[in-house]
């Protein structure tokens, strides 16, 4: 058969089956043809760009037509082998990195390339969210998807807090209006919990009227604000079924289940040093800064004080009756030395004074019997005769 | 067994601030040691054993210390010696008594706190002992009331607050044989108290004695009962909570739920039997008849059981409604609720939620934590590692493979709460906090002690010199120098 009426049966063929012939159903076809032929007319086709082989989940080769290439000036192969990878991801973009390995180009080629694509604006490149430093290329008419730029809560592929915050407080300002309004009615405990429950819709309406917002926001994105402040405790969650049948979920403002903990309001509950405190060492209750800020005491000021109204009380020139705070003289020294610390902890004072105690009247009964008239007669007597 | 050294210290202190330091030696030797005969006990606490007795008398009179015969251990028979044990419990209930004291002032009035701070300072006395020290303390304060009044009042206080079960009976010292207390009746609710003298107080008080001496009742002797003081807080404790939560009538349901639960089983268990609606609705009118909570009774029945405190469970509508107080989920919701709170006050609102995060999704990674607490993913992970590093929030490392045998390996951390060991951190941070609170109290009494003494001495030499007729201008002096020593003591 021709070439060329071979080139016109395949696009034919191809055109009639939009989703691509397999490898049985091209031979089935072409049976009658010389296959060294269909080949070569196939691989011609494919380097013309009119066909593409694609291989399906069992990785068996598919025909397909290729669309008529309607970008002008992509004229190189690679240019729409690019290009058609790059179409391809959507609105998810492409990294650079999985079009190199998708297209095995060498990276200077492939710069080169996406410079010229994005300069005739045919593609764009945009900072994904998910990967900061990572640039991911698209087509240049496609908006990127939510989670390439982060959505509503994102501004120039950085979270926008004060949008989050501030979208944050309308929502539980809203929540918490539509408490208050409802627990001024006289009517059950019952009626009064299942009126403050609020739809997200609702809540949709109230942000809308305060036209704070230039952005649309969505429901989607109160979801995630409501998940966030459940997060926090000050909402809670429940469902109604509507009166079309409908399941919706609402949400009410609720008050915390308790109060704050005793443990916290001390210093020692946010304490970061807890685990250096003790008794002794640089950090103890006495001295601590904390204990001190928190109790509103400075001692420095309360000795003054005391001072001055001491001064005016007994008209002394000085302080009177205070401990010196360092023992500067020896008197001081004598008198602010623990002795009774000192007796009570080591035995050898207390037994010291024990034993002078018990030796004093035995040494005096000893003493006075030794320098008694009749011994010092004895003495004397007992002295001559021994001949001194 | 001994406890953590925190535990350890703030029993050291709370036993030296009520019972003196000798006291506080002995009791600290149990605690340290264990269960110990009178011979090991005299050794480690280096007492005589003259003094040793003393003490322990002392300290079995208040219920901290206990004693039992002990094993031989070669015969397996019961041996002469006893052992002591001290009830580490008891120790704590010092301070967890005065917590308590708003809510029996708010139940029994100054009179029945009064009465229950007497017994309490007594450890173990008889009725007529109670009423007589009660009424002479009321009495130091305001000399201007009837002696009778008072002392009825207070009878009828005492007799309230047994038959709430407060107060229970204690051991007789008048046996020879150890009276076990589950020997006793529990008093009921009609119980009414005898062998009480009351004019024979109002006599002797008259006539200035203030001490009691055999009254008929010596034999049978009273404690404040530690399980119910225990109780009656942690209903208040829930009461408080769904107050804050709904409103006061919710609160006041939650106090008849829970007392119908102790009327009907065990006070302290998991779950209640089942209460059925005419029963509570019976309650709630011997109550609070009249009240909004008996016009709704369901609505709020409603309310509980659909509240996330978990404290009430609807079973099913046999019998007008079936509810059980399902307590051990309550009590975990608490629990968490309070670390949220000690997260919150620590870490910030944002530390808050991540804990949350991480507490409603056990086992999660970085990123879904970031993406569920809507933070910019530097500062959620910021705040994380900061909580991680403090060990309000664990992780586990999970290594995951490709399967190939040079394959690399990725690293996932997966976050989780351990619960357990989160209360007990919290718990050690107490103990500190209620250490280092009483050594800075005593630290600063001890330091200022001159100071109140002379504030004292100003007050007792302004009220002299007033007597005497002193001139105006000595008068206003002693007053300023004494608000100046005031200002200096607050």
């Amino acid at each position: 058969m021709d070439t060329a009426k071979v080139q016109a049966k395949i696009l034919d063929v191809l055109k009639s089956a939009p989703n691509g012939i397999d490898e049985k159903a091209r031979k089935q076809l072409f049976e009658d043809c010389d296959s060294s032929n269909i080949l070569t007319v196939f691989n011609g086709l494919l380097a013309q760009g009119k066909i593409e082989i694609l291989a399906d989940e069992h990785k068996n080769l598919i025909y397909k037509l290729k669309e008529a290439n309607l970008i002008p000036g992509l004229e190189k192969i690679e240019d729409q082998i690019v290009y058609d990878h790059i179409a391809r991801s959507g609105n998810q973009g492409i990294w650079v990195r999985d079009i190199r390995t998708k297209t095995n180009l060498p990276m200077h080629t492939l710069s080169k390339i996406l410079k010229q694509l994005e300069s005739k604006k045919l593609v764009k490149s945009v900072k994904s969210v998910l990967a900061v430093k990572r640039k991911v290329y698209m087509l240049y008419d496609v908006m990127p998807d939510s989670r390439v730029t982060g959505g509503t809560f994102y501004q120039e592929q950085e979270f926008d807090v004060e949008f989050t915050d501030l979208l944050t407080q309308e929502t539980l300002k809203c929540l918490t209006k539509k408490a208050e309004s409802v627990a001024k009615l006289e009517t059950g405990p019952l009626e009064i919990l299942t009126r403050s429950f609020v739809t997200i819709s609702d809540i949709l309406k109230f942000i809308c009227r305060t036209k704070i917002f230039n952005v649309q926001i969505k429901d989607n994105d109160i979801q995630k604000i409501l998940q966030c402040l459940s997060f926090d405790g000050k909402i809670e969650c429940s469902s109604r079924v509507e009166p079309s049948g409908e399941t919706v979920e609402c949400f009410r403002a609720v008050a915390p289940l308790i109060s704050t903990p005793s443990i916290v309001r001390m210093p020692c509950g946010a304490c970061p040093l807890s685990e250096k405190c003790s008794l002794t060492g640089r950090i103890t209750p006495s001295n601590c800064k904390y204990f001190t800020d928190w109790l509103n005491l400075d001692s420095n000021e309360l000795i003054q004080l005391f001072f001055n109204q001491n001064r005016k009380m007994s008209g002394a020139a000085g302080p009177v009756g205070r401990p010196m705070k360092y023992p500067y003289t020896l008197s001081a020294k004598i008198a602010q030395f623990p002795f009774k610390w000192h007796v009570n902890n080591q035995w050898i004072w207390k037994y010291y004074l024990i034993g002078v105690a018990v030796c004093t009247p035995l040494f005096y009964k000893i003493q006075k019997g030794a320098n008694s008239a009749a011994n010092k007669a004895k003495w004397a007597e007992s002295q001559k005769k021994s001949g001194h | 067994m001994s406890g953590t050294s925190q535990h350890s210290q703030l029993c050291s202190i709370l036993l030296r601030e009520a019972y003196g330091d000798l006291a506080e030696k002995v009791a600290m030797c149990l605690f340290r040691f264990g269960d110990l005969t009178f011979s090991q006990l005299a050794s480690h606490s280096k007492l005589k054993q003259s003094k040793l007795q003393t003490v322990l008398k002392g300290l079995i009179n208040f219920g901290l210390v206990q004693f039992e015969m002990g094993v031989d251990a070669k015969s397996g028979t019961q041996s002469n010696t006893p052992i002591y044990n001290l009830c580490k419990g008891r120790v704590l209930f010092l301070h967890r008594y005065i917590r308590g004291v708003p809510v029996f002032i708010r139940k029994f009035g100054t009179e029945g706190e009064i009465v229950l701070d007497t017994l309490m300072k007594c450890g173990h006395e008889c009725a007529s002992d109670i009423i007589f020290q009660a009424t002479v303390r009321i009495l130091k304060t305001e000399s201007d009331q009837n002696v009778a009044s008072v002392l009825e009042q207070i009878k009828g206080k005492l007799t309230e607050l047994i038959q709430f079960g407060l107060i229970e009976r204690a051991p007789s010292r008048q046996t020879e044989t150890q009276e076990k207390l589950s020997d006793f009746s529990t008093p009921g609710k009609n119980y009414s108290l005898k062998g009480v003298d009351l004019p024979m107080m109002v006599q002797r008080i008259s006539n200035d004695i203030l001490t009691l001496e055999d009254a008929e009742d010596q034999a049978i002797l009273w404690q404040v009962s530690r399980k119910r003081v225990t109780q009656l807080l942690r209903d208040e404790m829930f009461a408080e909570a769904l107050t804050g939560r709904i409103d006061c009538h919710a609160g006041n349901l939650v106090r008849v739920l829970l007392q119908l639960m102790a009327d009907t089983g065990p006070a302290m268990a998991d779950a209640s039997n089942i209460l059925h609606k005419p029963f509570i609705q019976s309650a709630v009118k011997n109550s609070y008849s009249g009240s909004p909570l008996e016009a709704h009774l369901s609505e709020y029945l409603q309310i509980l059981s659909q509240d996330s405190s978990s404290l009430v469970k609807n079973l099913g509508d046999a019998s007008g409604g079936e509810y059980q107080i399902t307590l051990k989920s309550a009590i975990l919701e608490l629990t968490w609720s309070a670390l949220e709170k000690i997260t919150q006050e620590q870490f910030g609102t944002k530390g808050a939620r991540i804990f949350r995060v991480v507490r409603r999704h056990q086992f999660i990674l970085v990123d879904d934590i970031q993406n569920h607490a809507m933070l910019p993913p530097k500062e959620a992970k910021q705040i994380l590692y900061t909580l991680v590093g403090q060990n309000f929030v664990h992780f586990r490392e999970m290594k995951l493979g490709t399967g190939s045998e040079a394959g690399k390996t990725s690293t996932s951390y997966y976050f989780f709460i351990n619960l357990n060991q989160l209360v007990r951190m919290c718990l050690e941070k107490c103990y500190l906090a209620q250490f280092s609170a009483s050594v800075r109290q005593n630290d600063i009494v001890s330091k200022y002690s001159h100071t109140i003494q002379k504030e004292s001495r100003l007050t007792s030499l302004y009220v002299t010199l007033k007597d005497q007729g002193a001139p105006q201008e000595q008068l206003e002096d002693v007053l300023v120098a004494s608000y100046q020593i005031k200002l200096c003591l607050t």
